[in-house]
């Protein structure tokens, strides 16, 4: 296990040091590099979204706050992309940009590889209790996404549309958000040291090491899932 | 609703609706967009949306317009699909069909297509505004509008940073793959990002000490480049938008927003071929998706 960077500081010495400037700069590119994320997925060819990974640097390496700001901004740059129907999730965005902030900043999530591992799993499963309600009851459960065929299955073994929904959902959402944590840590070891000297921070780890174990975890919850349905249908 | 963007950029013209202040513009989106989850009547959600459609013929926007209305229709099959089996509604359900083991529900459909003509009538009226408005002249308008100015110059860097971005993707990859590296799955992810966003820091260390050099956040009075005027029409444009969100709003109160859900009834043979072809459609994009992942 790699060591910690350097421990100690309170953050908000830390966020006193980067000028405005920089923040005022380093935000849109973020929520840029969140929008082309998608693009990126789309030409790699995978089921995932890493739509969030801007998010999840700002709100580790300057603060939750700044990384909500990034999601709002992300959803808000959709819209002029790809019309309104993304505004609504920019909650999600906030919600996860929450999580990660808090959970490195103070809580001390980033401090070792598993507390890492737990705290995107935490981070996957706050956006989807978030996103399900928005799939649900704004878009009748549709998501336009690959998801959308696990989400049929679920339908059709008999599951009504919320659990169904949220069935996919977390799926989909373990290994996006495992994956795009784990590339988070690696640019913000690519950043400048003053930015990250005084993180509470993990070195990154092998992504091929970060795909299997999220290819492990997401097996692992939908075998869980469709037990647990099949039980509830058999009893 | 993530995945590839489409880039939506203004289309030149000098209609009616481009010459509009981007404020009175942005009035009437931000009313179809209360109006549109004010209600759930398909019938009135299909007539906003017809009325969209005009305002895209008066901006002589259908080219560019209709290669972007594209997105909609994955998420139009699906939630037509899930709707009609097991609709967002309170039970008790009215079957009105069957097809194989599914049962299709007279509230399913019916939710169905209020859900998917929400969607539409609202990403119609913000489609006509965002190709018929330059950007700059949305961010000034909005700073008269004393919307904070750092708020507006992050989201108009957003914009302007994502095709640059996009740009240097298609480099980064084509490098990643002249030295025979793997460009797509899950193993590609790491050469792909990482180089694009250190490139992307570089470039915030730049901007960053420009905009230091040209006082960045002092106080006093900042002029823009491009000028937005305000002119009589766009005063009249602005307030009938107000004024058509509060007669829509004050008849939803008086009429249960307008529910029609228990007394418009739609014909089986209608809701067959309508889920029928939401199905057809649905497993032809599940079965791309599927393949395309297979191919990776």
């Amino acid at each position: 296990m790699a060591a910690v960077t350097t421990a100690g500081s309170a953050p908000r010495r830390r966020s006193q040091r980067i000028p405005l400037t920089y923040v005022v700069t380093l935000v849109p590119v973020a929520a840029a590099l969140n929008i082309v994320g998608g693009y990126i997925v789309g030409l790699l060819h995978l089921p995932i979204f890493l739509d969030m990974i801007g998010t999840a640097v700002v709100a580790i390496v300057l603060g939750p706050w700044w990384g909500a700001l990034v999601g709002v901004i992300t959803n808000t740059g959709s819209a002029f992309l790809s019309g309104p129907i993304g505004l609504p999730f920019a909650l999600c965005n906030v919600v996860g940009a929450l999580v990660w902030g808090y959970g490195v900043r103070s809580v001390g999530m980033g401090r070792s590889i598993p507390r890492f591992f737990i705290l995107n799993l935490i981070v996957a499963v706050a956006v989807s209790l978030t996103a399900v309600p928005i799939y649900v009851f704004v878009f009748g459960g549709a998501t336009g996404h690959f998801s959308d065929l696990m989400t049929a299955a679920f339908l059709a073994m008999g599951q009504n549309l919320i659990v169904s929904v949220f069935s996919s959902n977390i799926l989909v959402s373990l290994a996006d958000k495992i994956i795009s944590g784990f590339v988070a840590l690696a640019i913000i070891e690519a950043l400048p040291e003053n930015l990250t000297a005084d993180l509470p921070l993990i070195k990154a780890a092998p992504m091929r090491t970060v795909a299997i174990a999220a290819g492990g975890v997401v097996i692992g919850i939908a075998v869980a899932i469709v037990s647990v349905i099949l039980t509830s249908n058999a009893s | 609703m993530q995945g590839v963007a489409v880039p939506v950029s203004m289309v030149a013209g000098n209609s009616f609706i481009h010459r509009l202040n981007p404020i009175a513009k942005l009035v009437w989106v931000l009313a179809v967009l209360v109006i549109s989850f004010a209600t759930r009547n398909p019938l009135f959600l299909i007539a906003l949306s017809i009325v969209g459609l005009g305002l895209v013929t008066m901006a002589g926007i259908w080219r560019q317009f209709s290669r972007v209305m594209l997105i909609l229709l994955p998420v139009a099959t699906s939630l037509i699909v899930f709707q009609s089996v097991a609709p967002a509604f309170p039970q008790p359900w009215t079957p009105i069909a069957t097809i194989g083991p599914f049962t299709i529900y007279q509230e399913g459909i019916y939710s169905g297509l209020s859900l998917l003509a929400r969607a539409t009538s609202m990403t119609i009226f913000a489609l006509v505004m965002i190709m018929t408005t330059h950007p700059s002249d949305l961010f000034t308008s909005l700073s008269r509008l004393h919307v904070p100015y750092v708020l507006n110059f992050m989201l108009a860097m957003t914009l302007q940073l994502i095709p640059v971005l996009q740009r240097e993707i298609g480099v980064v990859m084509s490098a990643q793959k002249s030295r025979g590296m793997k460009s797509t799955g899950f193993g590609a992810v790491i050469p792909s990002f990482v180089p694009v966003f250190a490139g992307a820091i570089e470039r915030v260390q730049q901007l960053s000490i420009s905009l230091e050099s040209r006082a960045f956040g002092s106080s006093g009075h900042k002029t823009s480049y491009r000028q937005v005027a305000v002119r009589p029409v766009d005063w009249v444009v602005g307030i009938a938008g107000f004024a058509f969100l509060a007669v829509c709003i004050a008849v939803f109160l008086n009429t249960g927003a307008l529910d029609m859900s228990r007394t418009l009834i739609f014909p089986p043979a209608l809701a067959i071929v309508l889920v029928a072809a939401a199905a057809v459609l649905f497993v032809g994009f599940i079965a791309s998706a599927i393949w395309v992942v297979i191919r990776a």
